[in-house]
């Protein structure tokens, strides 16, 4: 099959090479999910592209990108109490936003259902951290399904699904960067959903659904007991189990155990499987509750027993409390070097801790000499006609050395960069404003110019630029507004008029109470320079936006609407170019090819004949085909 | 345990990934189990795309240092770059033509030649294929069926546990009808590029 849609709509039973992400996206078509929501980021984006690839009239299920992950989990819940099951799923930092919303959800008779994914992910292949979100199971006692592959990705998806219609409940389903994006031979059932019935079924006897003081310990109460029926659930699940082939004791007699999940149990049974260790190994796939008599019975049976699990020691520390409730005097093994604790459990990684903790069962490999070499680094680039460019050649000029700028996640967090160096901190979701703000307080010396980005700000920089507009806190915002969620997909954004109106960004600040404020065209360098120096000159808060439309996004609509979509590449008069380097070193578009000779020409594949270029070159060396000189 | 495992490493935009799930498919047709993983942080935006092909008695995506049987370097620095999972038993697949990353242009730094960073290579692991795939991808109708050129040199290196014909057959399936005979020359382009031809 090609078509992603095909596979997903699929009646029959098949199997397809799928990515974990496309293959939960399947179990969600089969489970009769109705309302699924999401803010994207990685490593999950792709279940939301699998979900929008269905054309709509063919939708079982309703979709929606929220405003951000606390409104996408809000939408799921009140949709799970309405009778529809639900699912919401997220990116590694994703739950931190959600998180008020997800401590209430267990004391909610939650009718239709509800699967919460979490998209961790260990060794921060694309996060700021690698955050352990296990540690939200306990926190808000909802009970947690944990695949190892994209196969169990999807199989573990029609669990979590079965068992939160079951209890009413929600189920955590915690998938890993190499389980969203690995692809492996997927078998899925055949696709017997119904037609979608949209009853909406709300009953406030469901309830209570108002935890008001004198209800919180009942519903606490019901949350509890739910999560000790999971815990019947986890006993016998099919996905906590001992892998084959099962050892004998070791050489010396003495029975050696793993108890495991995810990623790391794929690692420690290829080291098994390799030296042919005398190791059992347990793996498990529902890991909270854990299986507590199932473990009891692996720990009483082994006299060494190591819980290999990647990042915090949250199953270990939990095991070990119960081998002491229990009066089990069975070894075991902890993690505890710092570098242990961090980063993925590759097979590699995984041999050399399990040679550390048993060497005669996995004798310590000779250290081969890894090579490793110190070359020239490639660092991801703002996009040829990027707006952003513009904005920071711009604001760079109005800046005094020891003044401080503030970023925001997205493309801009890219200035950070040479020959950029803007945006000298970087913290969660719509931080900038209350950073600078904090930043701002008691001094005059130092200027602070915070950037954010316009779906960064709908997501959560609302509350901290109302609170600098409050408190007329002393810094100047520079909004720089592409039009779109550009660094993760160009996902649409709430008020960018592709879904509903477009909300006129200046009236809303206005209506806001945001005093100064300047809209300019980022490509207008010189206009944005002086505007910025004259925000920054303000006393009290200003806010500048810096305007231009995300142009890799703009390219792909025009070549969308018309295929041979190609504007001519600027050129450099090579007469007048004077070889000083600006346009290459300063302004830095990825375009400029700088030549041996010190010349410098525009790669014409690249360019998108933007002209954003045009005002940086001091000697007008750069020109459009039919103004400019020839080359 | 029967595996063989394959790193591709390449720049965003050059179809790397497009290879390991064509190479995949291929596996998948022959019965052998699979696993392909990919990392791309901000591949749209020329960063750097990795992935990796394991086939047989595998049970997680992720290759581990010194571990692979192939690794192809859609672009020679990007192979040096993975040179941590080459041993001296690996085969190195490298397209020496260059991708010159824009910060290395902007800050005017010197880009190491392909045949320092080939030579390199050579000295670590058991064989090496180079050679200009971009160009021959071309020379087939096509700068963009480079991928094809270097799974014909995979194929031809014998380091595959299937038929090249498999592979070639799964690309032409995957392509679109007017692209099929460019890929075929392009395929074919690769294998004799690992024969030494």
């Amino acid at each position: 099959m090609s078509k992603l849609s095909d596979t997903l709509l699929c009646k029959e039973s098949q199997s397809a090479l799928l990515m974990g992400n496309y293959a939960v996206a399947r179990g969600m078509l089969e489970a009769g999910v109705r309302v699924a929501t999401t803010y994207p980021g990685s490593p999950t984006p792709e279940i939301a592209a699998a979900l929008s690839s269905v054309p709509p009239e063919q939708r079982t299920y309703y979709f929606e990108y929220s405003t951000n992950e606390k409104v996408a989990l809000e939408v799921a819940a009140g949709a799970s109490m309405n009778g529809h099951l639900s699912t919401v799923f997220f990116k590694s930092v994703g739950l931190n936003v959600a998180s008020d919303a997800l401590i209430q959800l267990p004391m909610m008779e939650l009718i239709g259902g509800m699967v919460v994914i979490l998209g961790d992910d260990p060794g921060a292949n694309s996060s700021q951290n690698e955050q352990d979100n296990r540690h939200f199971s306990r926190m808000s006692y909802l009970s947690m399904l944990e695949p190892a592959s994209p196969q169990e990705a999807y199989e573990m998806f029609l669990e979590a699904a079965r068992l939160a219609k079951a209890l009413r409940t929600a189920v955590l389903l915690r998938l890993t960067t190499h389980v969203c994006h690995a692809k492996e031979l997927v078998r899925f059932s055949a696709l017997t959903a119904e037609g979608p019935d949209w009853t909406p079924r709300f009953d406030r006897h469901n309830g209570p659904y108002v935890p008001i003081v004198a209800d919180v310990h009942p519903l606490k109460l019901k949350a509890l007991r739910k999560l000790a029926a999971l815990s019947e659930e986890s006993e016998t699940s099919r996905f906590n189990g001992l892998l084959q082939p099962c050892a004998s004791a070791a050489n010396d007699g003495s029975r050696l155990g793993l108890i495991s999940a995810s990623i790391p149990a794929n690692s420690a049974y290829e080291c098994v499987l390799e030296t042919g260790a005398k190791v059992d190994i347990l793996k498990l796939g529902f890991t909270y509750p854990l299986p507590r008599k199932k473990l009891a019975q692996f720990l009483s049976t082994h006299d060494e027993v190591l819980i290999f699990e990647e990042l915090d020691r949250v199953m270990e520390l939990e095991i070990k409390a119960l081998a002491f409730d229990e009066g089990l005097s069975c070894r075991v093994h902890t993690r505890s070097a710092l570098e242990e604790l961090q980063g993925e459990y590759d097979p590699k990684r995984a041999f050399s801790l399990l040679s550390r903790i048993w060497p005669k069962q996995f004798p310590p490999k000779p250290a081969e000499p890894i090579a490793s070499e110190c070359i020239a680094p490639r660092l991801p680039q703002m996009c040829p006609g990027c707006g952003h460019r513009s904005a920071f050649h711009a604001v760079k000029a109005a800046l005094e050395k020891a003044d401080i700028t503030v970023a925001d996640i997205g493309c801009h967090s890219l200035g950070y960069l040479p020959p950029y160096n803007m945006g000298e901190m970087l913290y969660c979701m719509g931080a900038s404003p209350g950073l600078a703000a904090g930043l701002s307080l008691h001094q005059k010396s130092r200027k602070v110019v915070a950037f954010i980005g316009d779906s960064t700000m709908f997501h959560a920089g609302l509350p901290g630029l109302l609170n600098a507009v409050l408190y007329n806190h002393d810094f100047t915002l520079i909004l720089l507004e592409n039009g779109t969620t550009a660094m993760t997909g160009h996902q649409v954004r709430a008020g960018s008029g592709e879904i509903g109106e477009k909300i006129n960004i200046p009236s809303l600040l206005e209506t806001l109470g945001v005093k100064f404020l300047r809209d300019v065209d980022a490509y207008n360098q010189a206009k944005l320079t002086a505007t910025v120096k004259e925000a920054m000159a303000h006393e009290g808060f200003s806010l500048v936006i810096a305007r231009h439309p995300c142009m890799l996004k703009f390219v792909r609509d025009q070549q969308k609407k018309n295929p041979g979509f190609k504007m001519q590449p600027v050129r450099i008069d090579q007469d007048t170019c004077d070889h000083r380097m600006t346009c290459v070193a300063e302004f830095g578009c990825p375009s400029f090819v700088r030549h041996d000779d010190g010349s410098v020409t525009v790669h014409e594949e690249l360019c998108i004949g933007d002209g954003s270029c045009l005002p940086t070159c001091p000697v007008q060396a750069i020109g459009r085909p039919k103004t400019g000189g020839a080359k | 345990m029967a595996k063989t495992d394959i790193c591709i490493s390449g720049v965003g935009g050059q179809g790397s990934l497009t290879s390991s799930r064509i190479l995949g498919e291929a596996a998948t047709r022959v019965g052998l189990k699979v696993l392909v993983g990919e990392i791309h942080g901000m591949a749209q935006r020329g960063g750097i795309v990795e992935s990796t092909v394991r086939i047989g008695e595998v049970y997680g995506p992720i290759v581990s240092d010194g571990d692979a049987d192939v690794l192809i370097g859609f672009e020679p620095v990007e192979a040096l770059r993975s040179i941590a999972k080459v041993s001296e038993r690996t085969v190195v697949i490298v397209n020496t033509h260059c991708v010159v990353p824009a910060n290395v242009s902007m800050a005017g730094a010197e880009y190491p030649k392909a045949e320092e960073v080939v030579a390199r290579i050579a000295q670590t692991c058991k064989r090496v294929i180079a050679f200009d795939a971009t160009a021959a991808a071309k020379l087939a109708g096509n700068a963009q069926a480079m991928g094809s050129v270097l799974l014909g040199a995979l194929a031809g290196s014998g380091a595959l546990p299937f038929e090249a014909s498999v592979l070639e057959q799964t690309i032409l399936d995957e392509v679109p009808a007017r692209a099929k005979e460019v890929n075929r020359k392009a395929f074919a382009a690769g294998v004799a590029a690992a024969a030494g031809k």
